[in-house]
């Protein structure tokens, strides 16, 4: 689960996000509404541990983060959370195999190759493997990108935009992807999205405006 | 380390840097230029400290004339004159104390091209080679037949020192120089006459020893009787030589060459190590670039989970490596920079030091390793910083926000002004000395060499200010109104107010570089200016007496009073100045004593060095009142060294002891400090009496040094009408005219200074080479945005331009940044360096020293701008490959 308590985050002098409140069940998949600078991103690195909230806690899997040491934290990114981003964030000079195996190499898992190859093939990027990344269309780099967010079998995707560079039926078939494997694997899903078309895919959502929490429909937390 | 931290090390770092050639040859090519250097002015220094030493080695006293090694035997004693050659008939008066338990020999050492006859060699082939040949003559245990070198009887047994003289080897001494030692008179007139010295013959020095080992008397007792035989020979010596003989020992001879092996090593340390900061300085400007290229790839892995130490642990190990396969190819470039610079460390040692002949070149295992492992440290060293600012790199996609663009920091400013205390201080703080450091005897301006290094230091941190400084001047200037006329210029300003250090890198190479490069220019120029002016104000007459040296020794012919007064009288000669010297110590230290003649010409200005006077005095006046003593205090100019050696002023009271003609002490000369003297011809500082003083205190007379003032402008002709009226006078003193004098001297000084040509050499290089790497990988950085330029409907041409702008703009602030810190280098070296370890005034900023530098600046610039547009634009092609692939 994850939970936040007043939770604010500033690049000073701009307070980008809060004081925020809200509670998101394990297996949850939620979308995160609002328009540009209205704080998505910021509240998708805090719950990606690449930042530490200026004041306020946030819970995640009953560890509050602001407390975690850098070493802590990286290990929280690695092994329970996977990002997918905008701009893919490959490295374009690895194939797509090995970019998929890279979280795996991190982890030192041993049966990287077998498992990416199985992953890749899954989202239809079997004939792709030894593909240079920066050789790919945007639609196959954003599935190497989800399945590298999904190597490690994380608990929590966190997914930024990942149709926003895509065209519309390029767009909905990756968000669909998305939102079929998280549920398969059991995953919470939190991605912030423009798209109306993409947010009416979820039940839940947090909107934002100006760093503010303006309307929420969370799944109730079970007692 | 496990197998993830290899398959990540190989897989995000090495690989990708494989698979771009430019950036991995701008780096490499950065670090081999560094540690290239480094290795050629080691190798260098190897080879300059080994021929050195091999030449001094030559110089000091073989065979058994070492240090005793008998506990109850007094050392030997050698006797050398303050004018070079000892007369022949002077080691008769030292083998008259035989009967008084002494041995005596005249040694002569000189070195000679000699010849083998063909087939008398062990290879069968002649040897043909310079041999340092010494020869003993005298009553000691003579070796008897000639004794060659180990190293020199490997290659022949027979030699030919003169047309009918041979010489066979009938014995050998272990030494791995070509030497040979004879025995006999014959042998020392052998050599004097095979190095034709007829004029100036003699022994080098006599060599004094007891007879035989006294081991049942102790030391004290021994050296008692041994001194008291000593101190009868000097005086037998006194009555038979107007110049009395130095004693000394063959120990402090070696001493002495100790101490300037340890000078030289130390000055030429100082500058590896001035050349090795601006390798770690370029080192540097590399490593920011690189790891600005690699920061996409760390906040991918940053995001995924990597640690700070593990992205620290991959990148500087990638660093190493490169800075082994770098060090690597640096050494071959050294061996061959080597080949091009050593030439001219020799001939400024040659001249600083002793005539120096060229060992072979020589590689060591330890230069070698030292310069792999060295250049691959130096790396990691200078891209600490820009590696440990790699790992703060957050852990976000690095096209978001959350990666912020580099900033102008602060601290580089504080640096800047640290580096500007320290530079400003340098002149005010003494020399001294650091035994624990080269071991040097001598006390060395250390606060210089920080303000040199202060220097380079103070360029590199203000580098980024001077950059954004330029291009918010441009960007001012080119509001949008303009820059629709300028759009490029306007662009390029733009993109590098906001670059932050990805633009320093190339202009703190360029600005290092240069400053190098003006500096020594400034300094150099500057020096050669005072000479000349110096050369111009003392040598103005047609013709005068030679000045001749010899290992560093005087030894100008004395010409007697007789013999002036007959020149004096000579119908073709106006008039004829005179100087007499003597060599004396003051608190332990050597100086010069100059007596001027006080028959000064009306007729001609006097012709001295500048003067540092007090108000109201004319230099005439002050040469004038030299003969004016009152109460026993004679008036004194002292030379700039002297008055900085030992801390004298005008107005100040000092007392010396001259020689008297016999040799012994005469009554102390008490002086006055009229003023001082600038002077650049020697270190040890001078101290200028009149004449008439000098010739009351110690008897002698007549000239060391003769300017002579004639209306005939050949020397040949004034020679040889001198020679039908006077001969001996022809052919006691050589004759040069003051034309050739200045030529002569000059061109000692450019050879004295040809290390500076070598070091400019490199300073060219090293900028040139590395900015070219670095303009031709900033290009390479900026791909994608050439390819945005190319969508924008930009052409080819306009990309030429984009390029050419982005250069120009670092190349402006590299040459302006070089310029300041050139001229600060060279105010460095002209009043801190040069002044604390010499004691001269050298002119600084003078207006061909200046135009000489502005030159440099403009070439070095414009051929950078050009080389480094054109090799940008011909080996990258901008934003054509792009065009060809996506679009």
């Amino acid at each position: 689960m994850i939970s936040a308590r007043a939770l604010e985050k500033y690049f000073p002098p701009v307070r980008a996000l809060g004081p925020v409140d809200f509670d998101i069940p394990a297996g949850s998949q939620v979308a995160l509404l609002g328009e540009s600078g209205s704080g998505k991103s910021t509240l998708l690195n805090l719950l990606g541990c690449m930042e530490v909230p200026s004041s306020g806690d946030l819970e995640m899997q009953g560890k509050l983060t602001r407390g975690l040491s850098e070493k802590e934290l990286a290990e929280m990114r690695l092994r329970k959370i996977g990002y997918v981003h905008q701009f893919f964030d490959l490295i374009s000079d690895l194939n797509a195999l090995e970019n998929v195996m890279l979280p795996m190499w991190m982890a030192g898992d041993a049966e990287s190759e077998t498992r990416a190859t199985d992953l890749l093939k899954s989202l239809g990027l079997g004939h792709r493997l030894t593909q240079t990344a920066s050789l790919l269309s945007g639609g196959e780099q954003q599935r190497v990108a989800i399945a590298r967010a999904l190597s490690l079998s994380p608990s929590l995707i966190l997914a930024d935009e990942p149709s926003g560079s895509l065209d519309s039926s390029t767009g909905e078939a990756v968000v669909t992807l998305l939102l079929e494997l998280t549920k398969k694997a059991g995953s919470t899903l939190i991605m912030a999205t423009h798209s109306p078309a993409a947010a009416a895919r979820f039940e839940h959502f947090i909107r934002l405006k100006d760093g503010k929490i303006v309307e929420k429909n969370l799944p109730k937390v079970k007692e | 380390m496990n197998t993830r931290f290899w398959k990540i090390l190989w897989a995000c770092f090495i690989k990708p840097t494989w698979k771009r050639p430019f950036l991995l040859i701008a780096s490499i090519a950065g670090i081999a230029a560094g540690t290239g250097i480094l290795c050629a002015l080691n190798m260098s220094n190897e080879r300059a400290i080994h021929s050195f030493e091999a030449s001094a080695q030559a110089l000091t006293p073989q065979g058994d004339s070492g240090t005793s090694t008998s506990p109850g035997t007094p050392q030997t004693v050698q006797w050398r004159s303050p004018r070079g050659k000892i007369a022949w008939e002077m080691l008769d008066t030292c083998l008259q104390f035989i009967s008084q338990g002494v041995q005596c020999r005249g040694v002569i050492s000189a070195p000679l091209h000699l010849k083998s006859a063909a087939g008398r060699s062990p290879e069968g082939s002649a040897f043909d080679g310079d041999v340092q040949v010494i020869g003993m003559d005298g009553g000691w245990e003579t070796l008897g037949a000639p004794a060659f070198s180990s190293a020199l009887a490997e290659k022949t047994h027979e030699l030919r020192l003169t047309a009918g003289a041979k010489i066979e080897a009938a014995s050998s001494f272990p030494s791995r120089d070509y030497s040979l030692i004879l025995s006999g008179r014959d042998a020392a007139l052998l050599i004097t006459q095979a190095r034709g010295l007829q004029g100036v013959s003699g022994y080098d020095w006599l060599e004094v020893s007891p007879s035989e080992t006294q081991e049942s008397v102790s030391l004290e007792a021994a050296n008692a009787v041994f001194e008291k035989t000593l101190a009868r020979m000097q005086l037998a010596f006194g009555k038979r030589s107007a110049i009395p003989l130095v004693r000394t020992t063959p120990q402090k001879v070696i001493e002495s060459q100790k101490a300037l092996t340890f000078t030289y090593r130390f000055n030429l340390k100082v500058l590896s190590m001035m050349s090795v900061l601006i390798g770690a300085l370029l080192v540097a400007n590399v490593a920011t670039l690189y790891f600005l290229l690699k920061r996409p790839t760390v906040a991918v892995l940053r995001q995924l989970g990597a640690s700070r130490k593990e992205i620290l642990a991959w990148v500087l190990f990638e660093q190493a490596l490169m800075g082994l396969i770098g060090g690597v190819l640096g050494l071959g470039l050294g061996v061959q920079l080597e080949k091009l610079i050593s030439g001219q460390v020799l001939r400024t040692i040659s001249d600083l030091y002793l005539k120096t002949a060229a060992t072979a070149p020589h590689l060591s295992f330890q230069t070698g390793a030292l310069t792999v492992v060295s250049g691959m440290f130096i790396f990691l060293g200078a891209g600490l910083s820009a590696a440990l600012s790699t790992t703060r790199v957050a852990p976000a996609a690095p096209g978001k926000r959350t990666v912020q663009p580099d900033k102008l920091r602060l601290w580089p400013a504080f640096l800047a002004a640290l580096c500007l205390l320290v530079i400003f201080s340098s002149p005010y703080l003494p020399p001294f000395k650091i035994p624990f450091l080269f071991e040097s005897s001598q006390a060395q301006p250390v606060a210089g060499y920080l303000g040199a290094a202060a220097v380079f230091i103070f360029s590199f941190a203000l580098s980024q200010y001077l950059l954004a400084g330029v291009s918010a001047a441009i960007t001012r200037l080119t509001p949008p109104r303009v820059a629709a006329r300028f759009t490029t210029l306007a662009i390029a300003a733009r993109r590098n107010l906001r670059s932050g250090a990805r633009g320093r890198a190339p202009v703190a190479t360029l600005a290092g570089g240069l400053s190098l490069a003006i500096g020594v220019t400034l300094m150099v120029g500057g020096f050669r200016e005072s000479l000349g002016d110096w050369l111009g104000t003392a040598f103005n007459a047609n013709i005068m007496g030679e000045v001749q040296s010899l290992q560093g020794t005087e030894t100008r012919p004395r010409i007697t009073e007789d013999q002036l007064g007959r020149l004096r009288a000579t119908p073709f000669i106006e008039g004829v100045d005179c100087l007499l010297l003597d060599d004396l110590e003051f608190r332990g230290r050597p100086f010069k004593v100059a007596a001027l003649d006080d028959a000064l010409l009306p007729k001609y200005p006097v012709p001295m060095v500048p003067f540092h006077l007090p108000d109201g005095m004319t230099p005439k006046l002050a040469l004038e009142s030299l003969t004016k003593g009152a109460e026993n205090v004679w008036p004194a100019i002292i030379s700039e060294t002297f008055s900085n050696k030992f801390k004298l002023n005008p107005g100040d009271r000092f007392e010396i002891t001259l020689h008297e003609s016999g040799g012994a002490a005469a009554a102390p000369l008490q002086l006055r400090i009229l003023g001082s003297a600038r002077e650049y011809s020697s270190e040890l500082g001078y101290v200028i009496i009149a004449r008439d003083t000098f010739k009351r205190h110690t008897g002698l007379d007549g000239c060391n040094s003769l300017r002579i003032y004639t209306q005939i402008q050949s020397s040949e002709e004034f020679i040889r009408r001198l020679g039908a009226l006077h001969p001996d006078l022809t052919r006691d003193v050589k004759y040069i005219t003051s034309h050739d004098l200045r030529t002569n001297a000059l061109r000692t000084f450019n050879d004295t200074f040809a290390i500076t040509d070598a070091l400019a050499m490199l300073a060219a290089l090293l900028g040139g080479l590395s900015l070219l790497t670095q303009l031709v990988q900033s290009t390479a950085e900026r791909a994608p945005e050439w390819l945005t330029l190319r969508r924008m409907g930009n052409t080819w041409r306009d990309l030429f331009r984009f390029c050419s702008m982005d250069i120009l703009l670092s190349v402006l602030s590299g040459v302006f940044l070089g310029l300041i810190s050139g001229v600060l280098l060279g105010w460095v070296l002209c009043y801190s360096i040069n002044y604390q370890a010499f004691g001269w005034t050298v002119k600084y900023g003078t207006p061909d020293s200046i135009l000489k530098s502005l030159k440099i600046a403009a070439v070095f610039g414009t051929t950078l701008w050009a080389f480094g547009s054109l090799a940008s634009v011909f080996v990258l092609r901008p934003g054509e490959k792009w065009r060809l692939k996506r679009e």
